[in-house]
């Protein structure tokens, strides 16, 4: 099984019941929390290429990855302004324990202030990550090198202050 | 100096001495019980043969008595302690109640919260999808302006190109674009710094008229030193303009919010006075163009300056 399948798969097990994700919603997750591991980790925790488009970060990989899940089932609707509505929902309650402990603590982490926050609010936090708030054109996005060069930027800053 | 007593009697007597009845009301109604049976026990003790009024007397004397108001005052204690204690019950069964209605509230304003929580996720999902596909249209109908203002009044060709930058938060960000040219319309970049290129001389001098130098060197110094262009950016430019005219745009109150910067790959091809009185005319509609994409752009409406902790 795909690493962010995985992944998302751990965001719906610990949805409060109450709550439903859209599809566009599980992406923005998965990319805070990959960023917020890359940042911490200088790896990547999904294993997917992300791309900066108008709408802000998507990875077709990873719409790709959930579509096609045997363990998650994306359900299309009509909202009530009459637009395209994707709920991803688990088809089954299969237990898959292949994350790690930090893994599922920034998953868990990214999941509670999304739950915490409004829509509006979360959308300024992900337009807010350095990846984004820096990229000067749409295409992808490297988070690996981002993540270094925002650390020597933060790193650069506080010898600055220091001084 | 008097201390001021701290004695509340509304409290004491109308709180504090009932609450202590309705406690220990138990006490005073043992002792009435008890000095009940020691009076009916003395009542009995009076013997048949003698004499009524004496027996008559002996009951009036027990009446007047103290004991008899004393256990008459503990009996009166004992009733209001019983009727205290009556009232907290029924008080308690009312909190109860109350207690109980006020808990299933509670749930059911949980409940309607984390579904008005969900709505107003989908609510504020479908908005910023509308401001998406509203900035969309709105750089098609901007850079369709543009295309008018290109063809129809400025006779621009294939090398040249017309731009709308709007400025917000230290940041153009380009809000309409229109060449002939299928590449050079294309957005590569949709932002830009404050303080780079002919946007930022146009904004900061309020207009620019700048040409290139030919030679490749003298080009790349030029940029680097008088439009503080980076060397590593200026080879990903996608058009190599030489000629360019610039003008910031101003609202209505006289304050620049954005820049129209028109270029071409060929040197004094620009028609820059009539490219001036066609702006000129224009300038309202310009800045019209510029603040509704402002209210729309998602970059700008959605723009939180980075820090460390929320990076």
């Amino acid at each position: 099984m795909n690493k962010l399948e995985i992944a998302a798969k751990y965001l719906l097990d610990n949805l409060p019941p109450d709550r439903k994700l859209t599809l566009k919603k599980m992406i923005q997750l998965l990319y805070f929390a990959d960023w917020k591991y890359t940042l911490e980790f200088g790896k990547s925790l999904t294993d997917v290429d992300w791309e900066f488009e108008q709408l802000g970060p998507t990875s077709e990989q990873a719409i790709a990855i959930i579509k096609e899940s045997d363990v998650i089932d994306v359900n299309y609707s009509l909202n009530k302004f009459g637009s395209n509505r994707e709920k991803v929902s688990l088809k089954n309650n299969s237990s898959i324990q292949e994350l790690t402990e930090t893994e599922k603590a920034i998953l868990e982490e990214v999941l509670k202030k999304s739950l915490s926050i409004d829509w509006q609010e979360f959308t300024v936090d992900i337009f807010g990550t350095y990846p984004i708030s820096n990229a000067t054109k749409y295409g992808k996005l490297n988070l690996q090198s981002l993540a270094q060069e925002y650390k020597r930027k933060c790193n650069e800053i506080m010898k600055i202050i220091s001084l | 100096m008097n201390k001021k007593s701290d004695f509340n009697y509304d409290v004491f007597f109308k709180d504090k001495v009932p609450l202590f009845l309705s406690e220990y009301y138990v006490f005073p109604l043992t002792i009435y019980s008890a000095w009940l049976s020691y009076w009916f026990s003395e009542f009995l003790k009076l013997e048949p043969s003698v004499d009524d009024s004496k027996s008559y007397f002996y009951i009036v004397e027990m009446l007047v008595s103290y004991t008899f108001w004393v256990g008459l005052f503990v009996l009166l204690i004992s009733v209001f302690g019983v009727r205290f204690s009556l009232l907290r019950k029924k008080q308690a069964e009312d909190f109860r109640v109350e207690n109980d209605n006020l808990k299933q509230n509670i749930q059911s304003y949980r409940s309607s919260e984390s579904s008005l929580k969900q709505q107003l996720d989908d609510n504020q999902q479908e908005l910023f999808n509308l401001r998406g596909q509203h900035q969309e249209l709105l750089y098609d109908s901007t850079s369709n302006f543009l295309r008018h203002l290109a063809e129809e009044c400025c006779s621009l060709n294939d090398k040249q190109r017309i731009s709308l930058y709007l400025f917000s938060s230290e940041q153009f960000i380009l809000v309409g674009r229109y060449s002939k040219h299928p590449e050079f319309k294309n957005k590569n970049r949709m932002k830009f710094p404050s303080r780079e290129g002919c946007i930022a001389k146009a904004w900061y001098d309020g207009e620019v008229s700048v040409t290139l130098p030919s030679n490749h060197k003298e080009y790349v110094e030029y940029c680097e030193l008088e439009l503080n262009i980076k060397r590593s950016d200026i080879k990903n430019h996608r058009m190599k303009s030489r000629d360019f005219f610039g003008k910031a745009i101003e609202d209505k109150g006289g304050d620049r919010v954005g820049v129209i910067i028109f270029e071409s790959q060929k040197p004094n091809t620009l028609k820059i006075s009539a490219i001036k009185d066609e702006i000129n005319t224009r300038h309202s509609y310009l800045s019209s163009l510029i603040l509704q994409s402002k209210d729309v752009n998602l970059l700008v409406v959605y723009k939180k300056e980075i820090t460390n902790e929320q990076a």
